[in-house]
C-alpha cells in the first residue's frame, strides 16, 4: 500500500502554467529512500491543454533537472477541473535515494496560451526547504530556478521489501538498500535482465540469498478498481482518482480478454464473457501476471447474465453463473465442468439479473421474483408474492444487496412503470418500500456505505439515509424525511362479506402531528376509483375523529389512503400509531312469527290433518312457503319451523289442542 | 272493525289459528354469556376495525383477518417500524449524465460506472475520470498485485 513521503501543501497564493515548450517543475529532496509510484499535484486546467506528462528527473549540481525521465505518467489534462489534488501514476516508478534532490516535471506539449495546466503554489513566503520551482522555456533543455516559489506536491510510494536471512546476502556492510524478494523460489536474486524486480544496489549477479520462499511476496499490493464490459474486455486502476487505467484480464501478449462478469474465487479474480463461452482467471492474488484463458469453457449456447461466489450444500465455496433460464455451477481449477443447479426456470430475458450469497443463503433474481436457496431447498421470497405489487410498480428485480439484516432490492419498472427500492428483514416474510420513483425513471444499481444508500435513477445517482446504528429511524433525531408520502390500506370488507356496512368515523392515535406535520385520510368505496378526503389528523396523541356524516356512508368494501405531509423541517414527520374505522354491519332484515295453530276437529277440519301438517312442516328440510296474512295474494315468506310445536295443554305432540309454533326466515 | 284473522297458510296447508299472528325481527347475533373481559369485537352497537403495526409488509390488496398487519402499497411512507412515518429524504448527487450500471465504493469514494462514463463523487460533485469505456457490465474491487 502506497504512503506519502515528501510533500508541500501550505500557503498557496498563486499558480504557474505549463504549455507547449514551457515546462515547469518542483524540485524536492526525499528524506527516506523509497520507490516513488505516483505524485499528486494541486491545480486546474484552462481551456484544453491536452495530454499532460508528469515525470521524475534527477538534478545536477545546481539543483536543476537533468537527464531523461526516471519514470513518467500521463493524464488527460482536458478533464483536470475543478481545482484540487490530482494523482498521476508514474508507470513502474523509480527508486529515489534519501537526501538526493529530484524534480517533478510537468509538461503539456499540446497546450498553448489559455490552453494550459495551472500548478498552484506559494509565491510569497514558501517554506519547503528541499527544493523550489524551476522553469524551462525550451522543453526542458535548460532550466531556471525560481527560489521564491514552491509548488504544491505529494510524493507517494513504497518501501521496497526487506528479507532477513542468516545467509550472506553479498551486501557490502555500508549498503543501506533492501533486497527485493524473488518471486519464485528457484530464482537467484541476481535476477536476469528480464525480471521485473532488480536490485537497486550493485551486486554480483551470481549471488543467491539461499532463500526458498514458498509464497510470492508482492511489492505492489493494493486495491484496484476493476471494470468489465460486454464488448471491450476489462480495465483496472490503482489510482484513487482514476488518472491511469490499464487492461485487466489479458493474455501473454497483453491483449485484452473478453470479460463481462467478475467473481473473486480461490484468491483469483475470474471473468466470464457475456457470450456463450469465455472464462479466464488471474494468478492467485495477482492480476498483473498473465491470465489463464479457458476459451472453450463453459460451452453453453446462451448469454450469461452474471457470476457470483456462493456456497454449495456442503458449505464449500462455489462459483455460480446466471443465465436467462437458470443458475449453473462452475467447478473450476480442478475439473472445469459445469452443470445446472436446482434453480432453473422458463427462459426469460428479464431473469437471472443478479445472484447474491448473503447470510448463509443464496438469492437469485428471477424476473419479478426472487428464489431463495437454503440448504438446497428453493423457496419464493420476492415481492411478487401474495397480491404482488400494484400495476404501476411492477418490474424486474435488477439488483440486490445486503445491508445489515435487510435484503435490499431494486425493482426496475422499465419505461412506463415506477421503479422502486424495497427491503425485507432477514426473518421477515414480506417487503417494504424504501423509495419509489416516478414512472419511467428507472432504478438499476444499488450501493450502501456508512449509513447511506446510493442508487442510480435514470441518469442520476441519488442517496438516502439508511442508518447502520438502528432500524428504528424514529429514534434518530437526525433522520431526514421525504416531504410527503402515501400509504394505501387493503380493501376492507370485514368478516361480514356481502353484507352492507355503514362507516361512521375514523379515529387515530398519532404522534408529532401539528398544523404542518399531519396525516390526511382519504377513502373510496365499492366501485369508486377516485378518492374522497375525510380530513386530517393535525394533533396528537388522539385527534378528533373524522366523520362520514351524521347518517354514515354505506359500503360493501372500503379502502383508505393516508397521506403524510411535513412542513419545512426535514427531520420532522407525523406518525400514526393506530387507525380505527368505526362502522356498523347491516345484516338483511329477517322476520319471525309466533302463531297459535288450532289443531282440533271443527266442522270439516280434522284435528289429525292439522297435526299431520304441523309434523310435516317441522320435518321438512327445505324452506316452507308462509303467508302470515292468511291471504295468498299477499307477501309470501320462506321460513323454517323453529323447535317442536308445543301443545298449550301440556300434552305431548299428537294430541288435539292449540299448538304454539315459531317460524322464521333464515335468509334475506 | 276488521274481522280477526282466522288462518295462515303454511307449506300449502291452510291452518286455523287462534289470536293474532305475532311478528318479530330476528337478530343474526345471538346473546352471549361472557366469561372473559370484553374485547373490541364486543363493543356494541358499532364495530371497530383497528390497524396498528403494519410491519408485515406490502402486497395485500384485500383485507383478511390474518393479514391485519399488512398494507397494499406505500410511497414515501415507512411502515417497517411500529409507527408509520415518512420515508427517508432522497438527495440527487450532482449530475452524472448517463444511466449508472454499477455503483461501488473504492478508496473511500463512491464511484459510478455507466456507458462511456466513469466518475467518482467528491462529496459535492462528480469527477469524470474516463469517458471512453463503452457498455460496462460489472465492477469489483481487487486487493492484491495490481
Amino acid at each position: 500500500m502506497a504512503t506519502k513521503f515528501e510533500y508541500f501543501d501550505t500557503g498557496a497564493d498563486n499558480n504557474i502554467s505549463a504549455y507547449g515548450a514551457t515546462w515547469i517543475a518542483q524540485t524536492f529532496t526525499p528524506s527516506t529512500t523509497h520507490k516513488i509510484t505516483s505524485v499528486k499535484l494541486y491545480g486546474v486546467k484552462s481551456g484544453s491543454p491536452g495530454t499532460l506528462t508528469i515525470s521524475i528527473r534527477a538534478t545536477d549540481g545546481s539543483g536543476l533537472p537533468t537527464g531523461s525521465d526516471l519514470c513518467a505518467g500521463t493524464t488527460n489534462g482536458d478533464v483536470i477541473t475543478p481545482i484540487q489534488w490530482y494523482e498521476v501514476t508514474l508507470g513502474s516508478g523509480a527508486t529515489l535515494t534519501a537526501s538526493t534532490k529530484y524534480a517533478i516535471v510537468l509538461r503539456a506539449p499540446s497546450g498553448s496560451v489559455n490552453n494550459w495546466m495551472n500548478w498552484s503554489g506559494d509565491s510569497t513566503s514558501p517554506t519547503y526547504a528541499g527544493g523550489s520551482l524551476v522553469t524551462s522555456a525550451d522543453s526542458g533543455a535548460t532550466w531556471t530556478a525560481e527560489t521564491g516559489w514552491d509548488l504544491y506536491f505529494e510524493d507517494w510510494g513504497i518501501i521496497e521489501n526487506t528479507v532477513s536471512s542468516s545467509v550472506d546476502m553479498g551486501l557490502a556492510p555500508t549498503t543501506s538498500r533492501a533486497a527485493a524478494v524473488a518471486r519464485v523460489a528457484s530464482h537467484a536474486l541476481g535476477l536476469a535482465a528480464t525480471a521485473s524486480r532488480a536490485f537497486a544496489a550493485s551486486r554480483s549477479a551470481s549471488l543467491t540469498l539461499g532463500l526458498n520462499p514458498t509464497t510470492a511476496i508482492a511489492d505492489d499490493v493494493g486495491p484496484a478498481l476493476c471494470i468489465a464490459s460486454q464488448s471491450n474486455g476489462s480495465i483496472k486502476t490503482t489510482s484513487n482518482v482514476g488518472t491511469t487505467w490499464s487492461t485487466l484480464a489479458h493474455d501473454a501478449a497483453g491483449a485484452a480478454l473478453d470479460a463481462s462478469w467478475f467473481a473473486q474465487y480461490d484468491n483469483r479474480l475470474c471473468v466470464l464473457n457475456y457470450a456463450n463461452l469465455g472464462f479466464s482467471y488471474s494468478a492467485a492474488n495477482d492480476v498483473v501476471a498473465t491470465w489463464t484463458e479457458k476459451e472453450q469453457f463453459p460451452n453453453l449456447p446462451i448469454a450469461f447474465t452474471g457470476m457470483f461466489v456462493g456456497k454449495d450444500a456442503s458449505d464449500n465455496p462455489a462459483l455460480y453463473f446466471l443465465t436467462p433460464k437458470g443458475m449453473y455451477y462452475l467447478d473450476v481449477f480442478t475439473n472445469f465442468v459445469f452443470g445446472p443447479t436446482e434453480v432453473t426456470w422458463e427462459e426469460d430475458s428479464t431473469s437471472g439479473k443478479k445472484g447474491l450469497y448473503w447470510k448463509g443463503d443464496t438469492y437469485v433474481a428471477v424476473g419479478k421474483g426472487i428464489y431463495k436457496v437454503s440448504a438446497g431447498v428453493v423457496s419464493l421470497v420476492g415481492p411478487d408474492m401474495d397480491d404482488g405489487l400494484p400495476e404501476e410498480m411492477q418490474g424486474t428485480v435488477t439488483d440486490m444487496i445486503g445491508v445489515g439484516f435487510w435484503l435490499v432490492i431494486a425493482v426496475d419498472g422499465g419505461a412506463s412503470n415506477k421503479s422502486s427500492i424495497l427491503k425485507r428483514y432477514i426473518s421477515g416474510k414480506h417487503w417494504h418500500p424504501v423509495y419509489v420513483s416516478a414512472a419511467g425513471s428507472r432504478i438499476q444499481a444499488l450501493c450502501w456505505d456508512s449509513g447511506t444508500l446510493y442508487f442510480g435513477e435514470g441518469t442520476n445517482v441519488k442517496s438516502l439515509p439508511f442508518p447502520a446504528v438502528t432500524d428504528n429511524v424514529n429514534a434518530l433525531s437526525t433522520q431526514t424525511r421525504a416531504a410527503t408520502g402515501t400509504l394505501t390500506y387493503p380493501w376492507f370488507h370485514s368478516v361480514f362479506e356481502t353484507m352492507p356496512k355503514v362507516a361512521h368515523k375514523v379515529w387515530a392515535t398519532t404522534r408529532d402531528c401539528n398544523a404542518s406535520d399531519k396525516v390526511t385520510i382519504h377513502y373510496r368505496k365499492d366501485e369508486q376509483t377516485a378518492w374522497t378526503s375525510l380530513g386530517s389528523f393535525a394533533t396528537s396523541p388522539r385527534p378528533t375523529a373524522l366523520s362520514f356524516g351524521s347518517a354514515g356512508v354505506q359500503f360493501e368494501r372500503i379502502q383508505f389512503r393516508a397521506t403524510y405531509d411535513r412542513g419545512a423541517t426535514t427531520t420532522n414527520s407525523p406518525k400514526v400509531e393506530s387507525l380505527v374505522l368505526e362502522y356498523r354491519v347491516i345484516p338483511p332484515t329477517l322476520w319471525g312469527w309466533d302463531v297459535r295453530v288450532v289443531a282440533r276437529t271443527q266442522g270439516d277440519v280434522k284435528g289429525d290433518d292439522i297435526l299431520a301438517a304441523l309434523k310435516t312442516a317441522t320435518e321438512t328440510g327445505t324452506l316452507l312457503a308462509f303467508y302470515p296474512s292468511g291471504d295468498k295474494s299477499k307477501t309470501c315468506y320462506y321460513v323454517e319451523v323453529k323447535g317442536v310445536p308445543g301443545n298449550e295443554a301440556g300434552t305431548e305432540f299428537g294430541t288435539e289442542g292449540i299448538y304454539q309454533i315459531s317460524l322464521q326466515e333464515v335468509v334475506g | 272493525m276488521a274481522e280477526p284473522q282466522r288462518y295462515v297458510w303454511l307449506n300449502g296447508v291452510r291452518l286455523p289459528i287462534a289470536g293474532a299472528v305475532g311478528w318479530r325481527k330476528i337478530t343474526p347475533f345471538p346473546d352471549q354469556l361472557m366469561t372473559t373481559a370484553p374485547a373490541v369485537a364486543d363493543y356494541t352497537p358499532t364495530s371497530k376495525q383497528v390497524w396498528t403495526k403494519l410491519k408485515g409488509g406490502l402486497g395485500i390488496e384485500k383485507w383478511t383477518p390474518e393479514d391485519n398487519d399488512r398494507y397494499w402499497q406505500a410511497e414515501g411512507v415507512d411502515a417497517s417500524i411500529n409507527l408509520q412515518s415518512l420515508a427517508p429524504l432522497v438527495t440527487t448527487l450532482g449530475s452524472f449524465g448517463v444511466a449508472p450500471v454499477k455503483l461501488i465504493k473504492f478508496e473511500g469514494k463512491i464511484w459510478a460506472i455507466g456507458h462511456n462514463q466513469i466518475s467518482y463523487w467528491t462529496g459535492s460533485a462528480w469527477t469524470s475520470v474516463k469517458t471512453d469505456f463503452p457498455n460496462p457490465t460489472d465492477a469489483a474491487t481487487f486487493y492484491g498485485t495490481a
